[in-house]
């Protein structure tokens, strides 16, 4: 069966939970569609999201399913459509939008940190906010230095605001359902490196709930990993390489940004003495100097080593490849990273 | 004062025609009533009851009044941090609105807004934008909700000329001409971009010509004459609320005091602030109201003491008010 | 990396820096002469740890600095600039003082900064402390090393290298050796009475409830048995006395006020907090006053003034097993009542028998202050003091 075809055969069944292996680029069209069938207050909003799909595909087929008026095209206008999506939220819709590089966040800035971040809280509560935010981030694909940012620290110091990262298909799956029927802003943070990748995620749970920390991706006892996006998949595969040496590395996918909880880290740090975070991003005022500095206060007296953070160099992202290619933390480096530690 | 702005309104009189004897006296108090609440403003911030810098609208009460005569219940309405004349306009209690501005857990939001962000859902405010411009996508947005939704709502969209050189007008108006949304851009020209003349930041002082730009339905308007803004809302809303699309409505109006509570607003001739408080909107209305018979002198002079005495009541309620604490847990209601 | 004064012998503690070999910019090799230091011994080159590029000088020459503060900074050799970077000290390297200055020697006499600090990392200190294994050593043995968990777990293993054999914690180590101490240097002597508890019960029921409402917490039968105490205390306070030597002379030093260390059953030991200034206080103060020193016992936070002189203590043994036991005198101190569980007895009452639910108070004194009469009155009056007191809430 081609991915279409088991996303066909879930449809006839919506609310029948299958285990199934699709890619990242799946899992957040089948929540999108979900969502909307679940919720007619749901609408999404973006450049080029209607019949052709948006650019990466994440919406494919909802133009045909929904209509126009439910999958809209938007003109390049990131300030105009994310601030409708605040008026749409305050009369009662559910509105997500995409946009379409994370690095377009820029131009919609005020927008979700003064708006949209704020609403509900200068209201004294009055009102509700349930906004989607989807934006596609992420280096590896030689679009340059405008075209390859996560941001996952620009918008790391507003509260207000939820900010979850998927890294794998299951994820993407759960958390963007989750982020759906939440009643706050919830920026979701995907990865264009990650589109194709593939994984189990279980198609047509009604059942999700927002993550309230970290996650355990994979557990060991010399070694505490932490990464997001596309680092979490880099340091697995250091994970892998220190496991022929004998050193078993547990690996956390951090997945929630906003409200940051690093007391999960902190507990597998007291049990592995070792931290070492992995980010793609430039080394000042991302989420692991907090995880840092949070375990540092929260179990200083199991560290054993000095916490270590791998990030992008302090530049903008370049296009060649080979350059572009030796910025992005790779899991040699993160084993090393590891094993001069211990 | 603009000749064509008052030539234009008084030339869409005809919607103000249908207006009863009732709607018109009803309006005098409105315009009455915010011009009292701010004076109670300025003097309850002298007692140091108000915290931080308030935006007094003193002097555009008929932009405010005639805009929010021409609106159903079911309509949504955001405007600035010189707001308060928008949410009295709509119904907004006074208690309410003086407690949220003395910082209390009675305000109209807990006290968590302040004066810069009074708003009552309740009567259909989206919300009060401190940041010049942030307003315009955000009603767009409950444009489209109307739109989508089929009950003929209208959003309305209060601001000042000095947003209109800030990209979120550009974006708004644009989405809003080409999705067709039922929403009412109002421009309340003051002339003044906080300390700033328009003709110092701006090409022109004709705002309209920007919105002509987006191939929208404009209208320029006598800021000063609650009547004439009345008709042209009124048109405007009507044609919205029949899928006619968008309409940008720009009121020529003066601010009588600065920008915010710290500016003495010094950089203003005082021939042009004397031409401008002559043309004050309620003197005039109320001077007209009483040239056509339908009140007098006194009931003028009553409904101003009966405000005044409405306010300062309302004031002093809301100064008795306790203060919010931490152990209400705003953050549970705020965010979860 | 920062580049720290070595230790470079066992009596160095500070050493100044005569002469810089390298500029700043310079690159160095390992091995390679950095900078040339007077030592209390000699002057001598020392030679850089890594290869590295001289970063920043942070001792001038003639500067007086103390082992471990830092000479200068180093960039570390082999980090291309333009790759994903790490941020993080290699585990080889000492921690650095927060800056040089905190290790500087203001002046002749100052001997705060003379003391070496000893680089550990927080695990390794941790594990110091439970295992009972000294770090200063340690150090010694890991010049310009940090001193790691698997350093210090090496050195448990080394020393406790018996099969089966546990090292002490701190805690145990002291009270092992305060308790040899006291058996070897105090000859003590023990007596005994059995009382009745009735007295105590009733009032604990008939005022227990009150003193809760005023202070939050319930009054405790060991509560009553200080207050009987304090009583006893004032009308025989010589059994205050705690032994002194001076200059070879013996002697006796008064205690000023009525003070009690509470034996305090913790993790792995015992710990003594004192309640001090007893007289006259009333009952709530002293409820309060021993829930306070227990917390302080329990969340292993004492006060200076636990560990100030105090002259007897009491050990109450509460529900657990043993009717009675004879409990050992901490050093420093002249007494110490042992109470055992609280149990039936038939006594003798009236020329009948009756069933009466009571104590045995044990009492372990210091001969070399205390008599057997001085003894004996003390616990009579005690005993009476249980018994037949009168007991009031306030």
């Amino acid at each position: 069966m081609t991915a279409n075809e088991k996303m066909a055969a879930a449809e006839l069944k919506p609310l029948q939970m299958a285990i199934q292996e699709i890619t990242y680029r799946e899992a957040i069209v089948a929540a999108l569609r979900e969502e909307m069938r679940r919720d007619p207050k749901t609408l999404i909003m973006g450049e080029d999201i209607g019949a052709s799909g948006g650019p990466f595909k994440t919406c494919q087929g909802l133009y045909e399913e929904f209509g126009a008026s439910r999958v809209r095209d938007t003109p390049i206008a990131e300030t105009g459509f994310v601030g409708a999506a605040l008026g749409l939220a305050l009369t009662g819709y559910r509105p997500i939008v995409e946009i379409m590089f994370a690095d377009f966040l820029g131009v919609c800035f005020d927008q979700i940190a003064n708006s949209i971040a704020k609403h509900r809280f200068m209201s004294g509560g009055r009102v509700k906010t349930p906004i989607v935010i989807r934006a596609l981030g992420g280096a590896g694909l030689r679009f340059g230095a405008q075209h390859s940012q996560t941001a996952e620290s620009w918008l790391l110091s507003v509260p207000g605001l939820k900010i979850i990262c998927p890294s794998n298909p299951e994820q993407a799956y759960l958390m963007l359902k989750a982020a759906i029927r939440d009643d706050n802003p919830v920026l979701v943070l995907e990865h264009k490196a990650l589109l194709s990748t593939k994984g189990a995620a279980p198609i047509g749970l009604d059942d999700v709930a927002m993550p309230t920390g970290p996650r355990v991706l994979r557990p060991g006892r010399h070694a505490t990993i932490v990464a997001s996006l596309a680092m979490v998949g880099k340091a697995l595969a250091a994970a892998d390489r220190l496991a022929l040496e004998g050193i078993e590395a547990e690996v956390i996918d951090v997945q929630v940004l906003r409200p940051l909880n690093v007391s999960p880290i902190s507990d597998s740090v007291r049990r592995t003495n070792i931290l070492v975070t992995v980010e793609e991003q430039a080394p000042t005022g991302g989420w692991s100097s907090d995880v840092v500095a949070d375990v540092v206060s929260q179990a200083f007296d199991f560290l054993d080593a000095p916490p270590a953070r791998i990030t992008l160099p302090d530049h903008p992202l370049p296009y060649s490849p080979h350059l572009e290619d030796s910025f992005i933390p790779s899991p040699e480096r993160i084993a090393a990273t590891v094993k001069s530690l211990l | 004062m603009n000749e064509r702005a008052a030539g234009n309104a008084r030339a869409s009189d005809g919607a103000a025609a249908a207006l009863t004897d009732e709607d018109r006296i009803d309006l005098l108090r409105t315009m009455i009533m915010i011009r009292e609440f701010e004076e109670q403003v300025q003097r309850s911030y002298l007692e140091g009851l108000v915290h931080g810098t308030t935006h007094l609208c003193n002097g555009q009460e008929a932009v405010c009044a005639g805009v929010a005569k021409a609106l159903r219940d079911d309509d949504y309405v955001s405007y600035t941090y010189r707001g308060h004349g928008q949410c009295l306009a709509r119904g907004m209690d006074l208690e309410a609105a003086f407690a949220e501005l003395f910082g209390r857990a009675t305000g109209a939001c807990g006290g968590l807004g302040g004066s810069m962000h009074l708003t009552d859902i309740d009567h259909g405010l989206i919300g009060a934008f401190g940041i010049v411009g942030a307003g315009l996508p955000v009603a767009v947005g409950a444009g489209l909700s109307a739109q989508l939704a089929g009950r003929k709502q209208v959003s309305v969209c209060f601001f000042g000329d000095g947003a209109v050189n800030i990209g979120a007008f550009h974006e708004a108006l644009n989405i809003a001409q080409v999705w067709r949304l039922p929403v009412i851009f109002v421009c309340e020209n003051n002339l003044y971009g906080e300390f700033s003349h328009i003709l110092h930041t701006t090409p022109y002082e004709d705002l309209v010509i920007r919105a002509a730009s987006y191939a929208m339905r404009t209208e320029l308007v006598d800021g000063n004459d609650v009547l004439a803004v009345y008709a042209a809302a009124a048109g405007a809303v009507a044609r919205a609320r029949d899928n006619g699309g968008p309409a940008f409505l720009e009121c020529k109006t003066y601010r009588h005091r600065g920008h915010s509570r710290t500016d003495p607003a010094k950089y203003r001739a005082p021939a042009e602030v004397e031409a401008w408080l002559k043309r004050d909107p309620l003197s005039l209305y109320r001077a007209e109201l009483c040239a056509a018979g339908l009140i007098s002198e006194s009931d003028a002079d009553r409904f101003t003491i009966e405000a005044r005495s409405a306010v300062k009541a309302a004031a002093d309620r809301a100064a008795a008010a306790p203060w919010p604490s931490l152990k209400q847990d705003f953050m549970a209601k705020t965010f979860v | 990396m920062d580049f720290l004064v070595p230790k470079l012998s066992a009596t160095m503690e500070s050493v100044k820096v005569l002469r810089w070999l390298k500029h700043v910019g310079d690159k160095v090799a390992i091995g390679e002469p950095l900078v040339e230091l007077e030592t209390d011994k000699a002057a001598m080159e020392v030679e850089s740890p890594v290869e590295a590029t001289l970063e920043a000088v942070l001792a001038a020459e003639g500067a007086e600095l103390a082992t471990g503060a830092v000479l200068a900074r180093l960039g570390l050799a082999g980090e291309a600039e333009l790759a994903s970077s790490t941020k993080s000290s290699p585990a080889t390297i000492p921690d650095a003082p927060a800056s040089p200055a905190e290790f500087a020697i203001a002046g002749a006499g100052s001997t705060w900064a003379a003391t070496p600090r000893i680089l550990a990392s927080p695990f390794a200190k941790r594990l110091a402390g439970m295992k009972g294994i000294d770090l200063a050593a340690l150090a010694a043995t890991k010049p310009l090393q940090r001193i790691r968990a698997r350093d210090v777990l090496a050195a448990a293993e080394a020393r406790g290298a018996k099969e089966g054999f546990e090292p002490f914690s701190t805690v145990r180590r002291h009270i092992a050796e305060a308790v040899t101490l006291s058996r070897r240097t105090i000859p003590s002597f023990v007596i005994d009475r059995w009382v009745a508890a009735t007295a105590i019960d009733q009032a604990r029921a008939a005022h227990g409830g009150q003193i809760e409402k005023m202070i939050g917490v319930r009054p405790t039968f060991t509560d009553f048995l200080l207050l009987a105490l304090i009583d006893s205390f004032s009308k025989h306070p010589r059994i205050l006395d705690r032994w002194h030597e001076e200059d070879g002379r013996v002697g006796r030093i008064r205690a000023p006020n009525i003070d009690i260390g509470l034996v305090v059953a913790v993790a792995d030991g015992v710990m003594i907090p004192v309640l001090r200034r007893l007289a006259g206080k009333p009952v709530h103060e002293i409820v309060q006053a021993r829930h306070d020193a227990v917390q302080r016992a329990r969340s292993a936070r004492l006060l200076d003034a636990d560990y100030a002189p105090v002259s007897f203590s009491l050990s109450n043994i509460g529900k657990s097993g043993a009717d009675r036991f004879e409990a050992i005198i901490n050093p420093g101190q002249s007494s110490i009542l042992a109470v055992g569980r609280q149990h039936d007895r038939v006594i003798a009452s009236s020329g009948g028998i009756i069933v009466a639910r009571g104590v045995n108070l044990t009492l372990t004194v210091d001969h070399r202050l205390i008599d057997g009469l001085l003894a004996a009155e003390f616990v009579e009056t005690l005993a009476e003091r249980i018994e037949h007191g009168t007991w009031s809430s306030t």
